[in-house]
């Protein structure tokens, strides 16, 4: 045990030597007896006797040992902990217990450790007595103040993390924790520390306390205790209070209304011009949320009302009823800014920017006339605070009114504002330059007038040359600048046309390209994100170019090309060198896409060789660190070989090691997933001339989609490559479908019903699907002669159809599904139908067909109409 | 923190290699859809648009399509100037060919997704409305055609602009063309009138008014193709459509046979516009549903009850829904056709909405008589029904609630014994905390009901001890403070009756400002969750 306790204090030792042995000391007794290292430390954290330092540690390493260093607890962690033995657990939780209250460091380990165990085994049900052991050193005599803040730390530690992982089991517990921590908040004698852990547990409990929130006597306790702490004289009370109330009225938001007129609203109001910044940051988060929480249930209430249901639950519009006396705050609390303050600190006046966007959002055209007010008196004021203050204002809320009621203050406030450029502040400078890509975004029609686009184009370009704070803001504005100019030149050319002969750019596009190109070469690119938005500048810019601009991204393409090839024999003596020198390498990679996107074949086919040269050289040298340049490098591949198509085949050799590599690196997903898009690009660019490696690559892939914890985005795209194979050498695919039927098949299972509503799943599970049926229909074509019909091959997957058919009925009751993924499933049963003739009719049924085809009808996608069309067309012939 | 992503550009930084990594997808994508399509010869949707096209890209590498296309032999360019230049040559042109390609231009860009909204504003201020409607009545088949299919964009838009096309006097002319020749004539005047038929009752009226449902039915009866068919009918049941006002009854009444033979047509579309027609026309008072069973309507549509489309049930729930609201006799109708048995397995549907429909048509059903009750029992369709109360989406527990209620007030005693006995009370109390005030006064009731039959002679009641254990009590003493007469009414009645001994007085407790902070009003015990 002495050991023990020396090893922990040496832990927190000043010497380096004596740091690391006792660290290695811990981890060997870890190695050798991991149990009974936990048992020990739960001792020496117990010990009262035993220093300050030996016994926060104890705690510390103790729950290194439950939780893992992340404090996050994933399966190894969860299935190590109830492996221990049952006396070893019940000691080490018995000892937490105990130990809270006796600790003179805060915040208290022993709470940590027992929310730690809590965590695992409450949701497991092995520990139902958890909550009421530790409520329950509330109780009887002797309760000090350092033991109730221990409790609430422990309560507020387990409440949060078990409600992580499933709000309901603590459901049972609602109203005895609601009861000790309300408690603990209101009784006379708490101190500030007490009351501001209990309001954190309470913070965490809110979820769960549904039944307690949906009864009106209880909410109105709960509601009393929470307000009147926001009256504290403890600034940590108040702050944490309100943000309590915060939670409350994201969760509770259709409970609000008793409370708003009275407390809630003189409470936010009272906060937001607290001179504690940390309060002010929590008020005008109350009106965030409140906003946010109404723009969601405005777009429920739109889609439930369009599906011809009455909303279930309907916004009651606070934010509109509270505009008079909320937007002047805001605009006032907007001028609150530092003259030096770090850009990425949150601050008052950047939260009140940002909740006046959403309010605008939500009120609409409500707010454009105290904002007007605002906005004009203060543009020209000589405070610059005032000044940038309004250019906020107005920018945050141009895109929530509508474009009616904004087009003619537009139209006036265009040429005050794009003179303010020359403002003699850096901040106002840095608000002008932003507010122009706003305004260039929504009111393109108005700033590419004649009257305003010179000086507008202008006073970018002089923007440029100011600190990167506003030499950033301006590269996105001309990043938008080049798109919209681009737009509007088209939309008025015939329909298949992509791209103009010329635009309003043309005549100044050698400027501004050389003006960025001059940016790029800065030394302070790595400040405020300027080389992120220079280099989209200068990609869109190519991008988005007219065709009498070609010269121009001929010439910068050669540059960036000999810039490439020039970091290429660059040694970076540092590894801050080494970062920076792969940033630009990466930044570079970006611009080469669209450049050999926009230039023609043959100009491509002069600079192929070296493109390939340095982007190969790049990848062997950073490729293997899972950069964003290595991605960014695949990229330049794919692009090549769109544009290149079978003149790529001389390349294919040096390129392919390269893929082979980044496909077998699963863990650096980026990388990996770069690389499968190049190979399915490389199929589509050689097609049959691959076919000697097909075995070796449908191997890779298929470790690829074997790895267990692998990127979830990769195994949709690999399915894809799959089908890309069959499409690139035909019937020969017949040989490999053993290999890849059962894992098309074992996909299709898990990818037959979604179980939630989360939007990335929806959009995860829809990509899957289509790309499944993709891959279906590209082997089903594969077997099938020019004329769809069936070769002897076709037999090798017949037995597979009547499988996807069912797939296809099954997932077209899901109200989720996306309309790629009919489309794709009407050209599958449109090709089974070419193939199979009239064997096939009894599997495809009538209803499906409807279904598909209605579905068609009000998609308005040409693409799926015409495919659902033609696959009617078979049916009906049958 | 979060929200600084919101603040300016801040959060651009990670959008754009987003947007690169889709754009990268997006493009394999197409390229591989072109492949697949190449196979299939599928001839594309807006391919019309391009009809004489001269194809650019003729050797598919991606190059060459970047080249500017040479508008040199091109039709004029598709564009909102264009469209000014092409209106006021229609606006006076007097040469039909000239007309023409105006009228084309203009349809072109009407027909245009990008250009519909602002060019139909252009087109409607410029006064040229009138002008196409003058010629849906030239002898030049081409330039009607344009016209029309023009007028048919138009009508397509607001209502503002549904009601530029009545007024500029379209509705008699399009009336004409339905006994055109030229069968996509026809098909587009059907099309247009569908556009005025289906914006609201004031264009609907003026449409019965100028005697369109004659000429509208000898299209039906022509023995059209199913597309034309399917529009026609789609038509007819718009006529049929709306309450505010109900289109007259007399005009629209002759549709019903026509109707019930186009519900057994082969095509789907056509049998659902037909269903939808019948359901507008027999939600209503009970003459209406008279007109339908003396018409024969009654077994086709219980049959249709079995049909395997939502599309088609939907509407065939509502018709037979509305027969029962009917008169006794009218309810005993569809009974006596066996549609019980198919509600008992369509509120077992898949769809949600098919559930909530059974619901409601169950709901008229249980409001019947003491031997109708009996027979929506006796179909075993209760156990179900509760599930729906139970689980349901908010709006089915809402009909499945109506439902339960009213076989609580028409049926005997034993019917709501019965109720009892399949668990419909934990439910109902669950429906007491719910913001729809309709919907906590009718689950009191039924709520009522059950503990009426209950009461014992000795005092004890069986069912207020499962209202207390569900935990309704809470929820009905609260009921007592609701600002709803009825339902303060109500509960106040049935606490006084059934748990008299636990009355006690709450008081308004929402915090109020004092000058000592918020407090309660009267806060009686400690905290009400310790208890």
């Amino acid at each position: 045990m002495e050991h023990l306790v020396a090893a922990l204090e040496a832990t927190l030792s000043t010497d380096q030597n004596e740091r690391e042995a006792a660290q290695n000391w811990l981890d060997e007794a870890k190695a050798n007896d991991k149990p009974g290292l936990m048992g020990a430390l739960a001792n020496a954290l117990v010990t009262v006797d035993y220093t300050t330092a030996a016994r926060q540690q104890a705690g510390l390493q103790l729950k290194n040992c439950i939780s893992g260093q992340h404090g996050l607890i994933r399966e190894e962690e969860r299935a190590s902990w109830t492996q221990i033995d049952d006396s070893i657990r019940t000691h080490i939780k018995q000892c937490a217990l105990n130990t809270l209250g006796t600790e003179k460091s805060h915040p208290s380990t022993a709470a940590q450790v027992y929310a730690a165990v809590s965590t695992i085994e409450v949701p497991l049900g092995m520990w139902p007595d958890a909550v009421p052991m530790l409520l329950s050193r509330l109780d009887g005599e002797g309760v000090t103040e350092d033991l109730t803040v221990s409790v609430m730390d422990a309560l507020g530690y387990l409440t949060g993390d078990i409600t992580d992982i499933d709000p309901n089991v603590l459901q049972p517990f609602a109203n005895d924790i609601l009861t000790a921590v309300v408690g603990a908040m209101t009784s006379s004698t708490a101190s500030a520390k007490v009351q501001t852990a209990a309001i954190k547990a309470l913070a965490n409990s809110i979820e769960f306390c549904r039944d307690n929130f949906n009864s009106k006597d209880e909410r109105d306790h709960i509601m009393m205790a929470v307000c009147n702490s926001t009256l504290s004289g403890d600034a940590k009370v108040v702050e944490t209070s309100i943000q309590c109330l915060v939670d409350i009225a994201d969760v509770y938001y259709h409970h609000l209304q008793e409370y708003m007129n009275d407390a809630l609203f003189p409470i936010m109001n009272t906060a937001m011009r607290s001179e504690t910044t940390e309060i002010a940051l929590q008020g005008i988060e109350f009106w965030t949320t409140i906003a946010e929480r109404e723009l969601e249930l405005e777009d429920q209430a739109e889609d439930q009302m369009a599906k011809g249901l009455s909303p279930s639950e309907v916004s009651a519009n606070y934010c509109l009823a509270a505009q008079d006396k909320l937007l002047p705050v805001l605009l006032k609390l907007l001028a609150q800014q530092e003259e030096e303050e770090d850009e990425d600190e949150w601050t008052v006046s950047k939260a009140a920017a940002v909740c006046l966007g959403i309010i605008a959002e939500v009120i609409k055209d409500a707010v454009v006339d105290p904002v007007l007010q605002f906005v004009q008196s203060n543009l020209g004021h000589e405070d610059w605070r005032y000044r940038d203050a309004s250019i906020l204002a107005f920018g945050s809320i141009l895109s929530g009114p509508s474009q009616d009621k904004l087009a003619e203050i537009v139209v006036q406030a265009a040429l005050p504002i794009v003179n303010l450029i020359q403002d003699n502040s850096v901040v106002v400078q840095d608000s002008v330059a932003w507010i122009l890509g706003r305004m260039i975004e929504l009111f393109p029609e108005i700033m590419l007038t004649p009257e305003i686009f010179p000086s507008l184009l202008e006073a970018l370009g002089f923007a440029l040359s100011l600190p990167p704070r506003v030499s950033t803001n301006s590269c996105w504005s001309i990043s938008s600048l080049a798109e919209e100019c681009f737009n509007v030149a088209l939309s008025t050319m015939d329909e298949d046309a992509y791209q103009p002969p010329s635009y309003l750019l043309s005549q100044q596009y050698s400027t501004v390209m050389g003006a960025l190109i001059q940016v790029s070469q800065r030394d302070d690119l790595d400040e405020s994100g300027l080389g992120v938005a220079c280099f989209d500048a200068i990609s869109s810019l190519i991008q988005f170019s007219a065709a009498d601009c070609y010269p121009h991204v001929a010439e910068a393409t050669s540059t960036f090309l000999g810039r490439l090839e020039a970091t290429l024999t660059m040694q970076p003596q540092t590894a801050e060198q080494y970062k920076q020198l792969l940033a630009m390498q990466g930044f570079i990679c970006q611009v080469l896409q669209p450049a050999i996107t926009v230039l023609e074949a043959s100009d491509v086919k002069s600079i192929s060789d070296k493109i390939v040269m340095s982007v190969v050289q790049l990848l062997r040298m950073g490729g293997k660190s899972g950069s964003e340049a290595a991605e960014d490098a695949f990229g330049v591949i794919s692009a090549l070989l769109r544009k290149l198509e079978r003149d790529f085949a001389p390349y294919f050799d040096t390129v392919k090691p390269l893929v082979v590599e980044a496909l077998q690196n699963t863990q650096h997903s980026q990388t990996c997933l770069a690389a499968v898009g190049a190979l399915s690009d490389m199929l589509l660019a050689l097609q049959d001339q691959v076919k000697p490696y097909v075995q070796e690559f449908l191997s890779l892939l298929m470790e690829v989609v074997a790895v267990p914890d692998v990127d979830r985005s990769i195994k949709p795209q690999v399915i894809s490559t799959f089908g890309d194979f069959a499409q690139a050498i035909g019937r020969d695919i017949v040989v490999y479908l053993q290999m890849l039927l059962p894992v098309l098949k074992t996909a299709s299972e898990s990818a037959t019903t979604l179980e939630s509503d989360d939007e990335d799943d929806i959009a995860f599970m829809n990509q899957l699907r289509e790309n499944i049926l993709e891959t279906y229909t590209n082997i089903l074509q594969a077997l099938t002669d020019e004329n769809a019909k069936a070769t002897p091959e076709l037999t090798a997957i017949s037995g597979d159809i009547a499988f996807v058919l069912q797939f296809i009925t099954h997932i077209c009751s899901d109200p989720t599904l996306s309309d790629a993924v009919y489309c794709v499933s009407a050209g599958f049963i449109g090709d089974c139908l070419r193939a199979f003739g009239n064997e096939i009719k009894g599997v495809v049924s009538e209803e499906l067909v409807q279904h598909i085809l209605s579905r068609a009808k009000e998609s308005g996608d040409a693409k799926f109409e015409s495919t659902a069309r033609w696959m009617y067309g078979h049916y009906t012939k049958m | 923190m979060d929200r600084l992503q919101d603040f300016k550009n801040k959060g651009k930084t990670s959008t754009v290699r987003n947007r690169r990594r889709e754009n990268a997808f997006e493009l394999r994508k197409q390229k591989r859809f072109e492949q697949t399509q190449k196979r299939r010869n599928v001839v594309m949707a807006d391919q019309e648009n391009n009809d004489e096209n001269t194809t650019t890209a003729t050797n598919g590498t991606n190059d060459k399509a970047l080249v500017p296309v040479d508008n040199a032999n091109k039709k004029p360019q598709l564009s909102l100037e264009n469209l000014r230049e092409a209106l006021k040559v229609i606006l006076k042109a007097d040469d039909f060919d000239e007309a023409f390609k105006a009228t084309q231009l203009c349809r072109r860009i009407l027909s245009k997704e990008k250009f519909t909204k602002p060019a139909t504003k252009i087109v409607i201020e410029s006064g040229a409305v009138s002008r196409l409607v003058e010629f849906l009545s030239v002898p030049h088949d081409d330039l009607l055609y344009e016209a029309l299919w023009a007028l048919t964009n138009v009508s397509s838009g607001t209502s503002a602009d549904t009601m530029a096309v009545v007024s500029a006097g379209a509705i008699p002319y399009l009336g004409n063309l339905l006994s055109r020749e030229s069968e996509k004539v026809r098909e587009q005047a059907i099309w247009c009138l569908g556009n005025i038929a289906g914006d609201g009752p004031e264009p609907r009226d003026l449409l019965l008014g100028a005697g369109i449902m004659e000429p509208l039915m000898a299209t039906i009866y022509s023995n059209p193709s199913t597309e034309m068919l399917s529009t026609a009918t789609w038509v007819l049941s718009n006529l049929c459509r709306g309450k505010k006002p109900e289109p007259n009854f007399e005009i629209v009444k002759q549709a019903i046979p026509t109707f019930l033979q186009l519900a057994q047509h082969e095509d789907v579309n056509v049998q659902a516009d037909a269903m939808w027609g019948l359901s507008y026309l027999s939600d209503g008072d009970n003459d209406k549903i008279a007109a339908l069973i003396e018409a024969g309507g009654a077994p086709i549509v219980v049959n249709l009850l079995t049909h395997s489309s939502i599309r088609i049930l939907t509407p065939c729930i509502r018709c037979v829904g509305n027969i029962v609201t009917g008169t006794n006799e009218q309810t005993q109708v569809p009974i006596d056709l066996g549609c019980l048995q198919h509600f008992s397995r369509l509120i077992q549907h898949e769809k949600a909405n098919i559930r909530k429909e059974t619901c409601w048509a169950l709901s008229n059903i249980g409001a019947g008589t003491r031997s109708q009750v009996h027979a929506l029992i006796e179909s075993n369709v209760v156990p179900s029904l509760l599930y729906c109360l139970a689980h349901g989406d908010f709006r089915t527990r809402k009909e499945a609630c109506w439902a339960v209620t009213n076989i609580s007030n028409n049926g005997c005693d034993e019917d709501v014994r019965y109720l009892i006995s399949q668990g419909c009370i934990k439910p109902l109390v669950d429906l007491l905390t719910v913001q729809d005030v309709k919907v906590v006064e009718i689950a009191l009731d039924a709520l009522r009901n059950v503990l009426r039959v209950s009461q014992m002679a000795d005092g004890s009641n069986p069912s207020a001890d499962w209202i207390e254990e569900a935990g309704g009590v809470d929820h009905i003493e609260m009921l007592q403070q609701h600002e709803n007469d009825t339902i303060y009414e109500l509960a106040l009645d049935i606490v006084e009756s059934y748990f008299a001994e636990e009355d006690e007085d709450v008081g308004d407790i929402a915090p109020q400002m004092t000058e000592s902070g918020f407090a309660l009003a009267a806060p009686t015990q400690a905290a009400p969750f310790s208890l």
